[in-house]
């Protein structure tokens, strides 16, 4: 029988495992083992023809082991979670229907949501095909060039709405785009790029933090500040969980700290200069945010309308919300009409199904045992979280900005594809999370008895 | 009780996390550590190995990260924190010869399963141990 060399060990055993991505971490670790049995025969005396033998035989049937690992290193398409997603959209729509039909005379979806449902899935599976480590390898360049596409739609197709120029009207298609959601595409390519500056100082935190500027300055060129705000705090979120895990050759808590402690001192004199010391009409304004002046009447309607709702099923709020008139549009305000029709336990299971979702995915992202999709999945999740945060005090009356979107709850058309782009790569990670790792079968060991 | 019936099967993981409970593995010592510690009684192949730690990995029973020195890591909790699949430097204390090794550290859902294995195993071993010693007849 002639001797087989560990190229031609490595070689069989990889052969079996048809997920390339696998194999060369794989043959990395065999390798080294078959070095280091290899090594301590040649201090035994052996030759090293005769070492290298010796050492490839000690590793059993390389057919065996590689069919063995091959059960392990294959992408596991997520079809469970596709179509949990897909009731979960199902669901949404049905409850948006059931509202439209208590309250005709106010908005909450369109005939033309379906066709936006079924492009939606579409595009999800198409990018959970794709390689997400792809996506962050491009990250800086996509941003810019996704940076460039989008200013110059506002610039060339830019249609205002209610005198505010948020929407791209796209010339050779039928709908258009609201840029204001359009900026959470920018959430998992910033990911990506805190991911290029991992095991870098402090110069990679500043950099860190100019790579916000692309998705701010169109929130700026809309004038959406909320949209400013949400996103800045999504990429904060980012990259603190990057100096949280240690990513950075940074003291991770004064680091924290500061990135946090400035961001709130920023927002306190921005506060400052912005009501108190500012023009008094600014003042006006916070106290009318506060619902206490005349501007007011919209939120204190929304409490109002939040007084009367019950545990469980309809009370007098729904009668106050019919008596607003359509003040408050179904498509911002859903989760307070599933109060008033169904109440508030109604809702709270609502959100907490949605909730519920995000948290699995949350899990599975930090657990990851690949930075970049740990990073990627994290800041996706951080996303719809702080969607989720922002609609639910909105639909409570803790802020007054209206406009908010929910995935799943909330009808639009740019809204359901971007979402899906973000469940994408997250099942796009979920896909490849066991790569190169997955559940081993039976097997079993040999006892040899001396 | 009721026993696992892969009980036999599965106390080579069982025996694998209880290695890994001391220290910080890599494949090879992980071999040569079941050797020794077993007296020579079990030789396990590393085509078996490998795909038992990988497996055990998925299962999040362990966790694995690479070490780019020959001194290996440092024991117990040292390598808390360390992202799986990355390399991590020994720092300059050492010196670095290249060679790259992948330990594997066990979890906390790792030590749960060990203490269920442990437990399992006592109480087959243990009965069967009784049987062996019966006296008179059944």
């Amino acid at each position: 029988m002639s001797r087989m060399k560990k190229e031609e060990y490595l070689k069989i055993l990889t052969d079996q495992i048809r997920c390339k991505a696998a194999r060369a971490q794989i043959t990395e670790e065999v390798q080294g083992h078959i070095e280091e049995q290899e090594a301590l025969f040649l201090s035994e005396g052996l030759e090293r023809e005769e070492a290298e033998a010796e050492a490839v035989r000690e590793m059993g049937d390389p057919v065996e082991a590689g069919t063995a690992l091959d059960l392990i290193h294959r992408p596991r398409m997520a079809w469970g979670w596709i179509l949990l997603i897909a009731a979960l959209y199902a669901a949404g729509y049905a409850i948006l229907n059931l509202l439209q039909q208590n309250f005709s005379e106010v908005q909450f979806v369109a005939g033309d949501y379906i066709k936006w449902l079924l492009m939606g899935m579409l595009v999800m599976i198409g990018v959970c095909y794709a390689d997400y480590s792809r996506i962050g390898r491009w990250a800086k360049e996509i941003t810019i060039v996704g940076f460039v596409i989008i200013f110059a739609g506002i610039w060339l197709f830019g249609e205002q709405v209610n005198g505010v120029l948020q929407w791209i009207w796209l010339p050779f298609l039928p709908f258009t785009l609201n840029v204001r959601l359009l900026c959470y595409l920018f959430v998992p390519l910033y990911a990506g790029i805190v991911y290029h500056y991992h095991g870098k100082g402090y110069e990679a935190i500043v950099k860190c933090f100019l790579w916000m500027l692309p998705a701010l300055c169109i929130a700026v060129k809309i004038r959406s500040s909320i949209t400013g705000v949400m996103i800045f705090l999504i990429f904060l979120l980012i990259l603190s969980f990057a100096v949280f895990e240690g990513w950075f050759a940074v003291s991770a808590v004064k680091m924290l700290v500061s990135v946090w402690g400035g961001t709130a001192l920023l927002a306190g004199i921005g506060y400052f200069k912005l009501f108190i010391a500012g023009p008094s009409y600014q003042f006006e304004r916070i106290r009318a945010l506060l619902g206490n002046g005349e501007e007011g009447y919209q939120v204190q309607i929304l409490r109002g309308v939040l007084d009367g709702c019950r545990f469980i099923g309809s009370g007098e709020g729904k009668e106050a919300v019919r008596a607003a008139d359509g003040l408050m549009e179904g498509m911002d305000y859903g989760l307070m009409y599933i109060m008033v029709s169904y109440g508030i336990l109604a809702a709270v299971l609502v959100i907490g199904l949605v909730v519920g979702v995000f948290i699995y995915f949350m899990n599975m992202s930090v657990s990851q045992r690949n930075r970049l999709g740990s990073i990627m999945g994290f800041g996706c999740t951080a996303a719809f979280f702080v969607q989720i945060l922002f609609y639910v005090m909105v639909n409570m009356g803790v802020v007054p900005l209206g406009n908010m979107y929910c995935p799943f709850l909330t009808y639009g058309g740019t809204g359901v594809l971007v979402t899906n782009v973000l469940l994408g790569i997250l099942l796009n990670i979920y896909r490849y999370q066991d790569i190169p790792l997955e559940t081993e079968k039976g097997k079993t060991f040999k006892i040899m008895l001396n | 009780m009721a026993v696992d019936k892969s009980l036999v099967s599965g106390s080579t993981s069982m025996m694998i996390l209880r290695l890994l409970e001391e220290k910080d593995m890599y494949g090879y010592e992980m071999i040569e550590g079941l050797r020794r510690k077993s007296r020579n009684v079990f030789e396990l192949k590393a085509g078996t190995l490998y795909p038992l730690l990988h497996g055990m990995e998925s299962k999040g029973l362990l966790k694995s990260y690479t070490v780019s020195d020959t001194a290996g890591p440092s024991r117990g909790s040292a390598n808390e924190g360390i992202p799986e699949g990355e390399a991590v430097s020994k720092g300059n204390a050492l010196p670095e010869t290249g060679k790259t090794r992948r330990y594997y550290r066990i979890t906390k859902e790792g030590r749960k399963a060990l203490a269920q294995k442990k437990e399992e195993w006592m109480a087959y071993s243990q009965a069967v141990v009784d049987v062996l010693n019966m006296g008179g007849a059944v």
